[in-house]
């Protein structure tokens, strides 16, 4: 049998190696052994040796629980690598060790990991345990038990989170729709449509966004409750648009809305009325006639709310009808609305070139009397990266109104590399418009940057 | 075509248009399939470094051979491996053709240069995995440093049982790095006890941390399941 | 050569037997104010302190659980300037100045380098300082050939070095498309499509004298001879002529420049970051070549596919698929902080050096099927394409002398 010494220096004991037995008579590999011995190393650089081979050596519940016995006798920081390796080994065999060292540690970032591994490892019997963590712990442990809830495994979770909901104080409710969403727990919806019409606003604001990622047509008619309930302003506008991301994954575009006209044709006048704006946003032929119906009307409220929601469409292909609207319509600020929504379509991406898009931008700009339009086409401009869209934008950098916009246009059209290298002359030239006339101290740098073919890496939001 | 772009390719300096030159590179894709035009596409290319061109027009040329270059050009090719401005553009092409004699041409090489190029020559040697260089490899360890660092390294990339006893034996750091190489290349082939050995031998208490750390996982490399 | 051969340690043991002169500790050594004390910071040194490398060193001499203290560059001009704002920050003149890499990493009192010089030198560094028991961080893209990659991935594992990859926008720029996949709405993810470009060139470029700030044999290290010229070196982000990124010796374009960022956004959003393609389909549609990686699952990456737009995912909406968590980095700061937590607990950070690789190996692939003007099969176990004498030629090219991996 070759016998070789290991870790000489490196550990306090000498550990001495049956190489060709590889494996001991109670069944746990003998690299086992010198693992556990590896993790209890006051140098970190010794124990990541031992961490590694946890995460990715001796499969097996045996060697796991061996290394998960190891937990109570270890330091905090070999504690927190441990629960790491474990949790990437992704063994639950280490379950019941997690447990218990998460119910007899104080040690702050100890139970943080230990939460986390639940994550992993944990099973519907750690429900209750990362629920009342979710609800009542501290924030740093609320965080984590959340994230772990997200990923915790079982075919049941997910019924069983939904069906508490109603059980829990709002804010708690808040985070488990979170959960579920993350979760993509589609058996959930329907107790999500009822939190959708719930007293508490931020539950249904949650609730609602939820569904604009889970929902499908089916359940249209339940969240324009959720639009009825939303308080009028940013939550019923948010609303509206978790309707209109449902009804924009359907495959085909002409009937998106077909469910969404359905349900409004359920309702109330009165009722009707407020869902006009959501029929806006998601388009399409059935929503377009019960708009032009309210446009129509004599009725001054009906008509603006038409406009509106007219306004709201969520393509191009509405653009010939903005502008008559924007030419002819009695109202001042009808016609401003309609203008204005002109240029936020004009230049969204589809079938058209870019051409045909900025000709249309151009043409809603010929048509603007007002330089807050005017400011608006320009930022839209930049959303067509062509040197066609860099030569309209130009002229206006020398007038004092739109020059600020011009720069801050042509900066984010010479931000796209593609687009500005081919073009380097021309837009050196436009750079040093923008550097001469700007006022603003962001946009100059971008330029002078963009100049010397230096990035600029634009700030997370 | 061909033949202006070659009388261009003679007078081609630093300075002038790539662009003169891209018949030839298409020509190494269109002559694909076709042996004799690839057979005469090398033999042009080849011509031009025994001609007085500028340094620019062999290192063009040196980069073509390393893509189509085969035995009749590694002799032109070996011819320039002692001289220090084209050296390197030499093995460029060689270190890249894959026959025993561009490999031979190599280690022949090996006497008749300076120290610098001989450099140049084990470490594409080493890229090659020429097992057939171990033995003079080897005999190179305890010379000047250079040298000895070079032919570790190569020894560590050849990675053969024969590689890991010459290097056994040296006592120049580098041949540690090396001998790790070899025993992670023998561990894969099942060679455990070999590999197991080095391992040994490099985990003592005169060794910085680094490499105890480094032996200590190719033991217990040497103990995992696979 | 180095300006002081005092180190952090050997000061250390100095100062604890120097007990006849009194000595000053500063705040700064013993740490408060929201600041370890020095045993507990990460020694760090730079090498290439351009433009990228300036940006890094600007990240992680922010950080009070750093303490920098060496620079290497080539260009005198770049090192001073540089050593300029590491003093100014900690109010001293301690940070070292070392033209040659070699000088910064055999020095023990450091911990981890960054690394961001020029493509072609990034694996040789890379391997030495993972010999000499440093942790690194390494700008994207981390390698210039595909010998490099596995090499580099070796080394790391080999001596336990926590390695990151440099591409802070994989996680950064495509959260979007990236919660999109994993998040389940987009059902199972079949494809992807990545635009980016182009590929580098040759590089004929006329001579003139270097100037005297820089130790032009040692910028070009492993490459090929060339003459000296401003247009040649430049760290200039562009890859149309006037930089370093535009040329073969020294970058693969923006394939690689930029494709580091796009590849690897792309990969991590169809989750084949711990793959490499199985084949390398070249085609041509509409008078355009484009090619389509397929992976060992099934999934495909495209590159410049007419009609897709870069990082356009296509799944199966219709099928309803669980969400998986999305990986992310650990500790705070973003990819620096990411890699300083790593260094600490000693885990894998997020652009761990081998996905790292796996995304390049994606745009060195590319490159190779582009230049051949043909498909290619690729073996990851054995790195090599089987059986194909003519694109195996292009897995490595050769070193200029004394450089080796």
């Amino acid at each position: 049998m070759l016998r070789v010494r290991m870790f000489a220096g490196l550990l306090s004991t000498l550990i001495v190696l049956p190489v060709a037995k590889s494996v001991n008579a109670d069944g746990v590999d003998q690299l086992v052994d010198v693992v556990v011995s590896l993790l209890g190393d006051n140098d970190k650089e010794i124990r990541a040796l031992g961490l590694e081979q946890v995460r990715t050596a001796s499969p097996g519940e045996a060697a796991t629980k061996a290394f998960a016995a190891t937990l109570p006798n270890l330091s905090p920081a070999a504690q927190v690598g441990l629960l790491k390796a474990l949790t990437a080994r992704g063994d639950n065999a280490a379950r019941s060790a997690v447990v218990s060292l998460l119910n007899s540690t104080v040690d702050t970032n100890v139970r943080v990991e230990a939460i986390r591994a639940l994550g992993d490892l944990g099973t519907s019997a750690d429900l209750p345990n990362l629920l009342q963590l979710l609800g009542k712990g501290p924030m740093t442990e609320r965080t984590v038990a959340k994230t772990s809830l997200a990923r915790l495994p079982g075919p049941g979770v997910s019924l069983e989170l939904a069906s508490e909901l109603a059980r829990v104080a709002a804010t708690t409710r808040v985070a488990m729709i979170e959960v579920l969403t993350t979760r993509r727990a589609l058996e959930a919806i329907p107790q999500i449509l009822v939190a959708a019409v719930s007293s508490e606003s931020q539950v249904r604001k949650a609730a609602m966004a939820s569904l604009g990622k889970m929902a499908g047509p089916m359940h249209v008619a339940g969240m324009v409750q959720g639009v009825l309930k939303a308080t009028p302003g940013s939550e019923r506008a948010a609303a509206e648009k978790q309707i209109m991301f449902v009804c924009a994954r359907a495959a085909d575009s002409a009937t998106r809305s077909a469910p969404l006209v359905a349900a409004v044709k359920k309702l109330s006048p009165q009722q009707r009325l407020t869902m006009l704006s959501t029929l806006g946003r998601v388009g399409g032929s059935d929503a377009r006639s019960e708009i032009e119906e309210a446009i129509k009307s004599r009725d001054s409220t009906r008509h603006s709310l038409g406009i509106r929601a007219i306004s709201n469409w969520p393509d191009a292909s509405i653009a010939p009808r903005l502008m008559q609207l924007a030419k002819t319509d009695p109202h001042s600020s009808h016609r401003t609305t309609a203008l204005r929504a002109l240029i936020r379509v004009a230049p969204l991406s589809d079938a058209r070139t870019d051409d045909q898009r900025l000709t249309l931008l151009k043409q809603a700009m010929a048509m603007a009397s007002a330089d807050r339009e005017r400011v608006l086409a320009l930022d839209r401009a930049r959303a067509i990266r062509t040197t066609a869209a860099l030569r309209f934008i130009l002229p206006y950098v020398s007038r004092v109104a739109t020059a600020e916009q011009a720069c801050l246009s042509i900066v984010e059209l010479a931000h796209h590399r593609t687009l500005r290298e081919p073009h380097k002359a021309e837009f050196d030239k436009a750079l040093d418009l923008v550097i001469k006339t700007s006022k603003n101290a962001t946009v100059i740098d971008r330029a002078e940057r963009y100049k010397k073919d230096q990035t600029w890496v634009r700030p997370n939001k | 075509m061909l033949e202006q772009t070659f009388e261009a390719l003679k007078k081609y300096d630093w300075g002038q248009d790539p662009k003169v030159l891209k018949p030839i590179n298409d020509a190494l894709i269109s002559t694909r399939e076709d042996d004799a035009a690839r057979k005469q596409l090398e033999a042009s290319l080849t011509a031009i470094l025994t001609d007085n061109v500028p340094r620019a027009a062999k290192d063009f040329v040196c980069r073509k051979l390393r893509t189509i270059g085969t035995d009749h050009s590694v002799s032109a090719l070996a011819s320039l491996l002692a001289d220090k401005d084209l050296s390197h553009m030499a093995r460029y092409a060689l270190e890249r053709i894959p026959t025993s004699g561009a490999a031979k041409a190599l280690r022949d090489a090996l006497s008749n240069v300076g120290e610098a190029q001989q450099v140049g020559i084990i470490g594409s040697l080493g890229v090659r995995q020429d097992a057939d260089s171990v033995a003079i490899l080897g005999g190179m360890l305890e010379s000047s440093s250079p040298l000895s660092k070079a032919a570790a390294c190569a020894l560590g990339a050849i990675q053969t049982a024969a590689a890991a006893r010459a290097l056994a034996n040296s006592k120049h750091p580098a041949a540690i790095d090396a001998s790790f190489c070899c025993a992670e290349a023998l561990l894969a082939n099942g060679k455990r006890l070999d590999a197991l050995a080095i391992y040994s031998g490099l985990a003592g208490d005169e060794q910085p941390k680094q490499i105890r750390m480094a032996a200590t996982r190719g033991k217990l490399a040497c103990l995992a399941k696979k | 050569m180095g300006q002081s051969t005092t180190t952090r340690r050997r000061f250390l043991k100095t100062a604890s037997v120097a007990v006849a002169a009194p000595y000053v500790i500063t705040s700064t050594a013993l740490g408060g104010d929201g600041i370890p004390p020095a045993s507990d910071r990460i020694v760090m040194g730079g090498i290439g302190i351009g433009n990228m490398g300036r940006g890094d060193q600007g990240n992680f001499l922010g950080r009070k659980d750093v303490q920098y203290v060496a620079v290497s560059d080539v260009r005198r001009g770049v090192r001073e300037k540089s050593k300029g704002k590491v003093d100014a920050k900690y109010k001293n003149s301690d940070c070292q100045l070392y033209n040659d890499f070699r000088e910064l990493i055999a020095r023990d009192d450091i911990d981890a380098v960054h690394i961001a010089t020029p493509d072609h030198w990034h694996a040789i560094m890379v391997i030495e300082a993972c010999r000499a028991g440093k942790d690194v961080y390494c700008q994207k893209p981390e390698s210039r050939t595909l010998r490099e990659g596995p090499l580099m991935v070796a080394a790391a594992r080999r001596y336990s070095r926590v390695v990151s990859g440099g591409s802070q926008r994989v996680l950064q720029d495509y959260r979007k498309v990236v919660n999109s996949c994993w998040g389940g709405e987009m059902g199972t993810i079949k494809s992807i499509n990545v635009n980016v470009g182009p590929l580098s060139k040759e590089c004929n470029l006329p001579g003139s004298d270097a100037p005297d700030d820089i130790d032009w044999d040692l910028w070009l290290g492993p490459a090929p001879w060339a003459p000296y010229n401003a247009a040649r070196c430049s760290g200039s982000f562009s890859t149309s002529g006037n930089s370093w990124r535009s040329y073969i010796d020294y970058s693969g374009g923006g394939m690689t420049d930029w494709g580091a960022h796009h590849f690897g956004g792309a990969t991590f959003a169809i989750d084949v970051r711990e793959l490499q393609p199985t084949e390398v389909v070249y085609e041509e549609e509409g008078g355009k070549n484009y090619l389509t990686f397929r992976y060992p699952n099934g999934k495909l990456l495209y590159h410049n596919k007419p009609g897709r737009g870069n990082l356009s995912a296509e799944g199966t909406p219709d099928e309803t698929i669980d969400a998986k968590p999305v990986p992310t980095y650990k500790g705070t700061g973003g990819i620096y902080g990411d890699f300083i937590e790593c260094v600490k607990t000693r885990e894998r950070p997020f652009r761990d050096i081998e996905l790292a690789v796996n995304t390049v190996t994606v745009a060195h692939l590319g490159i190779i099927a582009y230049t051949l003007q043909r498909s290619l099969k690729w073996d990851s176990e054995n790195q090599q394409f089987p059986g194909d004498e003519e694109a195996n030629r292009f897995l490595d090219r050769a070193r200029r002398e004394p450089w080796q991996l």
